[in-house]
């Protein structure tokens, strides 16, 4: 009992001390990530092969200009014309819903509860370990969904127009699936080879209700707010900013033209690893340099003005987003290998108890043979209740967000099973009880997050006996990674 | 219409020539665009991303959009031109999952000629 309340007692305090998820944006941050967006596309066309009279050609005429790069000039404009220490780059929050690792029920898992939503993409992971299984092994997990298909085809030009908010794509969105493969088995044991005996398994999942979405539609009409409001005003701004670029407009600036002449021939003049620092020179003391008309300062005050409203008032209805209910349904077809096949149906839930400071993931599942096994009557496996929740700890800008998480398991098993194989064991019908600390490392920017955890238990499957158990592992989120290799 | 120095978003119309902006492809984007000429708070104001913007060009004018992100990886856009009097231009972008400026602008120079 005493346990019990320190326990508690713990979770109160680390739940009272966290802070906000997301820290909030303003102009330098937007700044910053559309300046490494021409950092990578710049980088790309000198790293292609081209000739480099065709390498300046489209620099000077279609990457680095005012017409493409309408936001960033602007931006950089309003970070010029401000005092140097106003923005200080802030980083993104980091979603905790976004489940990479494989489902709870296979090997080799560091979840002990299934998470409603999956990267956009596609989701990889690889942990080692092993929670509620006797044998321990590498598990490949891939996710992904309909849109991820619909829109790879329609970048390679397979499919002329789509828009994931229109009624089909819509449906589509809220639908996602994977495939987890064992790479421990088949003829090439520790290689992925993707075959039919390391699938271990399969699932698609439906989100039944999901608030998490900022498409949703009870949040239409304060977008349509938002954006009509300073949205519009700071496009109009946008407008009347780059007609001091273009020498037709009677507003042209020559000393705007000279700087923007000067910064092409730089840029083109750079090595592909030499990009992002002088692009950093030309938007920093190259354009604090010049010195702005005062009708321009004054439509440039408007802008940053209008901006940061923009993103204040958008970080604010994202933290609201953010802290919506899901429910998602999810069918899994499970191939454990050395016991029978079965499917699981499970109703997951995530909710943001304290305000939107944890989050509380909720499971509750229901398992059937795929094919009775012998001397088993009955074609139910188990039913299974669980519960996760998610703290974010630490200073997010500096750090990135640390997760703790405690998630408690029930499962009633309703027959014995004996696996096959060399040294059959079997798996008694009864309870099993599982109990679960987990404490998340970010690796900052890298895509990388290193679980440790610490799973306590009744029994497991196969053994009747009590266990406490530490698990390390590390996971990827495709995502993050491929957007670095993405030309 | 016929773009200038292949760049798509350089465009030279004929007097009158009515120019169309559509979404032809869209991930991850908000319902609601905003088109901007040559400075106007108004016109053409917001649309929702569905819905094509037409314009007549009478001399010589800068249209601006700005398109909005919902999250923070994973959106993307064509954005397909045409002229009243044919020809067209296409502009398309994708947002970098660590780059993940939440809209995007950028301006369209059409010359009357």
């Amino acid at each position: 009992m005493k346990i019990k309340t320190n326990i508690f007692l713990a979770i109160g305090i680390l739940v009272c001390s966290a802070p906000l998820t997301r820290a909030q944006r303003n102009i330098g941050k937007e700044f910053e990530d559309q300046l490494k967006g021409l950092v990578r596309d710049i980088t790309t066309i000198k790293n292609s092969g081209g000739s480099a009279d065709a390498q300046a050609n489209l620099i000077r005429n279609q990457q680095f200009t005012e017409l493409r790069r309408t936001s960033l000039f602007s931006l950089g404009l309003a970070v010029a014309n401000a005092p140097r220490d106003r923005y200080v780059t802030k980083i993104e929050e980091a979603r905790v819903d976004k489940q990479v690792g494989t489902s709870a029920n296979s090997s080799g898992t560091t979840s002990l509860v299934a998470k409603p939503s999956v990267p956009a993409i596609l989701g990889f992971a690889v942990e080692n370990g092993a929670i509620e299984k006797s044998t321990s092994g590498t598990t490949i997990t891939f996710r992904g969904n309909p849109i991820g298909i619909i829109k790879a085809l329609g970048d390679k030009g397979f499919i002329e127009s789509y828009d994931d908010d229109d009624p089909t794509t819509k449906v589509l969105r809220r639908f996602s699936f994977g495939a987890s493969f064992d790479t421990s088995r088949g003829a090439q044991p520790g290689t992925f080879t993707g075959s039919n005996q390391q699938l271990s398994a399969y699932n698609l999942r439906f989100d039944l209700y999901n608030h998490r979405d900022p498409r949703n539609s009870d949040y239409t009409k304060k977008w349509e707010r938002l954006i009509s409001n300073q949205g519009q005003a700071f496009t109009a701004n946008e407008s009347e900013i780059l007609k001091f670029f273009d020498d037709s407009m009677p507003e042209y600036d020559p000393q705007l033209g000279a700087w923007l002449k000067a910064a092409q021939d730089a840029v083109i003049a750079a090595s592909a690893d030499n990009v992002e620092k002088v692009l950093r020179e030309q938007f920093g003391d190259k354009l604090r340099a010049v010195t702005l008309k005062p009708e321009l300062r004054a439509i440039v005050t408007s802008f940053e003005n209008n901006v940061n409203s923009f993103l204040n008032d958008r970080g604010n209805l994202l933290k609201e987003v953010a802290n919506g209910p899901i429910v998602a349904f999810e069918y899994t077809n499970n191939r454990p290998g050395n016991q029978p096949n079965y499917s699981n149906f499970n109703l997951i839930g995530e909710f943001s108890p304290f305000n939107g400071r944890a989050d509380l993931t909720t499971n509750a599942s229901f398992s059937t043979f795929s094919t009775k096994p012998t001397g088993v009557t009955r074609s139910a496996r188990d039913f299974q209740l669980s519960g996760q929740l998610d703290v974010p700890l630490g200073d997010i800008a500096r750090t990135g967000p640390f997760v703790f998480t405690f998630s408690g398991k029930y499962q009633h098993v309703f027959s014995d099973i004996t696996t096959t194989g060399t040294t059959p064991t079997t798996l008694e019908k009864g309870n099993i009880g599982i109990g679960q600390f987990k404490f998340t490392i970010p690796v900052k920017g890298s895509g990388v997050k290193i679980p440790l955890s610490v799973t306590f238990s009744n029994r497991t499957e196969f053994i009747k006996e009590s266990k406490v158990r530490g698990n390390i592992g590390i996971t990827f989120d495709l995502d993050t990674l491929f957007s670095k290799l993405k030309p | 219409m016929k773009t200038r120095n292949n760049n798509p978003q350089d465009l030279i119309v004929k007097p009158n020539e009515k120019i169309t902006i559509s979404i032809v492809q869209s991930t991850g984007l908000l319902q609601e665009v905003t088109y901007s000429l040559d400075g106007s708070k108004t016109f053409p104001g917001p649309k929702p991303k569905n819905q094509p913007c037409t314009f007549p060009v009478s001399q010589n004018g800068n249209l601006t959009m700005t398109m909005f992100y919902a999250g923070n990886s994973g959106g993307s856009f064509k954005v397909k031109v045409t002229g009243s009097a044919g020809g067209e231009s296409e502009v398309s972008g994708t947002q970098p999952d660590n780059a993940t400026f939440e809209s995007i602008s950028f301006r369209f120079k059409v010359e009357a000629n």
